[in-house]
């Protein structure tokens, strides 16, 4: 009898040691992050949010503005096209799922998914900035939308397929239309499961730096010069400025990087209080 | 319960919409909004000196001249408010390229355009003028524990290493030319650039020219294949930075980067042979020097090919020159657009005066000599609007 609470517990240890090992990293990266990002903030203050950088010899670093406003216009834009389209096509293809669109849809989907992302980038300069000679934050902005789509519509589609039949099945027994019970009952059960896609999207644009190279390309003499004009974003400023050898540009980057994490860990608070989880 | 949850989408959307927008007018439209749309100014404004439109300038290229390059735009937009100079670091390669595409204004490069792209973008109707505006030069920095003194190298050994044919550092072939030195019976790492670079070009080419035949032709590229990878002594690393962080950290190690790195990071470097059979220092005066010997070979006109002079600066003659020398070079179009023309103009004055003085120089470049500023800023009397 003893011999069985012993290789229960022995057991549990082990699961909780690999489990621990496994999200070991994860805690590497926040600390060292935080370790060497943090004082970086501190010491510059609010400036830090709202300066420019600064040239390599003057004596503060300045600040990541360019990149803040670059990465919210960015990130704030292609949810806006990517969140409807792909979340409608999900409707779609769980409605509808026979349908050679849906079947091409996934398709496709799936391999956006396995596209390298600097090849997005490659297709917006194509399209968007070669014919135009410029690069713009829009463009930027697409390319990060095209990047979301598939993870939107991956997990919009599998929170929508979880719904249970009977909810909808109900639905239509009280005489609601096709649109209605969509609307009324599908999307909202799968609520949470919709939002959590939306978030794991976000960050994904968020933390992209290939695809904005060709697209967006960067530029940190003002803050914001609008949607035309060619734009920063936090990412690609960590990119370039950590591979400088002067203290100025690396401070940046350090402190760019905790900046992303922070709006990582805050995107999937609020996304988790703003969603609350559906009982059944 | 969902009336609840819909308002609260449906605030979120508006919020962010708002947020978005609100950005937007606040930090992009606002402060030159008046500068953009110049037809909103009102007749009695205009008729004192309207503010010169804003011109926005796009560079991209070289890596190694961003610093120096974004110090430049910095004090010239103190100079010029209404000029923004925005330069980003994506590769000589790229930026040429880009240059190419036009979808830049300028852009920044270690080597030369080469002659087939010259070519090509002098019978376009934009033209082209390259112009070598900051000197840059490579140093052999290397990590040695226990030695006193600084090390020698010429060109023939330095191949020989990367050429993984010289194994131990108390070889007789380095020893030879360190006859003071204590060198350790340890085996060389040969730290390089894994990424593709400028540098690695200017350091292939200074080995072919100074290896007696030992370093092949084949090899003079951006990125190659490195004959010392495939004896396990070879290491990459990314960027001039990576390639020093490596060599701090491994011992017994060398590597070649950028004087300024080796300059920030205050790792020792070798005294290397020269043309004229000297070891010297790389110092500014040492680096000057190569530049001035390779002057009477800059070509006649900016309009013209770079690939002979480029070619000349590297393990250039004199007495005082330091081998591993080259320039860095801005690349321009030679038909602009009104505004731009006269902003580029302005640009180019800016960066052959007074950018070249030392307190715009960032620690760790060189500037120029006085002869090529002067031949620079023939540049003025070829770019026109159109």
């Amino acid at each position: 009898m003893d011999d069985r609470f012993l290789v229960d517990r022995v057991f549990t240890v082990i699961v909780v040691v690999i489990a621990i090992i496994a999200i070991l990293p994860i805690f590497h990266i926040i600390a060292y992050i935080t370790w060497r990002g943090l004082p970086i903030v501190i010491d510059n203050g609010l400036s830090f949010f709202t300066d420019v950088p600064a040239a390599v010899v003057a004596e503060k670093p300045g600040g990541i503005a360019p990149a803040l406003a670059g990465t919210a216009f960015m990130t704030i834009t292609a949810t806006l096209i990517a969140v409807p389209l792909a979340t409608l096509a999900a409707i779609f293809s769980v409605e509808y799922p026979n349908h050679v669109l849906t079947k091409a849809v996934r398709v496709t989907s799936r391999s956006l998914l396995e596209v390298a992302t600097i090849l997005i980038g490659m297709l917006i300069f194509v399209l968007l900035v070669l014919p135009t000679g410029r690069f713009t934050a829009l463009a930027g902005s697409l390319a990060l939308a095209i990047v979301m789509i598939p993870y939107v519509y991956t997990y919009a589609e599998l929170a929508l397929i979880s719904v249970p039949k009977t909810y909808i099945e109900a639905a239509y027994a009280l005489g609601m239309k096709r649109a209605q019970v969509i609307f009324y009952v599908t999307v909202r059960v799968a609520r949470r499961g919709l939002a959590r896609g939306i978030a794991i999207a976000v960050t994904k644009a968020m933390g992209e730096t290939a695809p904005l190279l060709f697209t967006a390309f960067g530029a940190r003499s003002v803050i914001f010069g609008g949607p035309f004009e060619p734009a920063d974003a936090l990412p690609l400023m960590v990119f370039q400025f950590i591979q400088t050898g002067y203290d100025n540009w690396r401070a940046l980057a350090w402190g760019g990087a905790f900046t992303l994490l922070v709006l990582y860990l805050l995107l999937f608070i609020i996304a988790r209080i703003l969603v609350k989880e559906v009982r059944y | 319960m969902r009336g609840a949850s819909k308002t609260i989408l449906a605030g979120l959307v508006i919020a962010v919409l708002v947020v978005a927008v609100g950005a937007w007018l606040i930090l992009g439209r606002a402060p030159e909004g008046a500068q953009i749309t110049p037809t909103q100014v009102t007749p009695t404004q205009a008729t004192q000196t309207p503010p010169p439109r804003q011109v926005i300038l796009l560079g991209s290229g070289s890596t190694f001249v961003h610093p120096q390059l974004d110090n430049w735009a910095k004090e010239f937009n103190r100079r010029y408010p209404h000029v923004r100079i925005d330069y980003n670091p994506t590769g000589s390669g790229t930026g040429q390229t880009q240059f190419m595409q036009k979808v830049v204004d300028f852009a920044g490069s270690d080597p030369p355009l080469p002659t087939s792209r010259w070519q090509q973008a002098k019978a376009d109707p934009r033209g082209v003028i390259q112009m070598p505006v900051i000197i840059g030069a490579i140093v052999m920095v290397y990590n040695i524990p226990g030695l006193e003194g600084r090390l020698k190298l010429d060109g023939e050994t330095i191949a020989l290493i990367y050429l993984g044919e010289i194994e131990y550092w108390n070889d007789p072939r380095i020893q030879r030319l360190n006859p003071d030195l204590k060198l350790p019976n340890q085996r060389i790492i040969a730290v390089h650039r894994s990424d593709s670079s400028g540098t690695t070009h200017v350091f292939t080419l200074f080995l072919y020219k100074a290896s007696n035949g030992k370093w092949p032709k084949e090899l003079v590229e951006k990125a190659i294949e490195w004959p010392v990878d495939k004896t396990g002594r070879g290491l990459g690393g990314k960027g001039n930075q990576g390639v020093a962080d490596l060599v701090q950290r491994t011992p017994y190690s060398i590597g070649y980067v950028e004087y300024a790195y080796a300059y920030l990071t205050k790792m020792p470097y070798a005294l290397v042979k020269n043309a004229a059979g000297r070891f010297v220092d790389a110092t500014p005066e040492t680096m000057m020097e190569a530049a001035r010997n390779a002057f009477p070979k800059l070509p006649q006109s900016l309009e013209d090919d770079f690939n002979e002079a480029w070619d000349a600066i590297v393990y250039a003659p004199g007495e005082n020159s330091y081998p591993i020398t080259s320039f860095v070079f801005l690349i321009f179009y030679k038909v602009y657009p009104k505004e731009k023309a006269e902003a580029v103009k302005k640009f180019i004055e800016f960066i052959n005066t007074e950018g070249q003085k030392p307190e715009l120089i960032v620690p760790g470049y060189i500037p120029i000599p006085e002869e090529i500023r002067r031949y620079n800023l023939r540049a003025l009397e070829l770019i026109r609007e159109g």
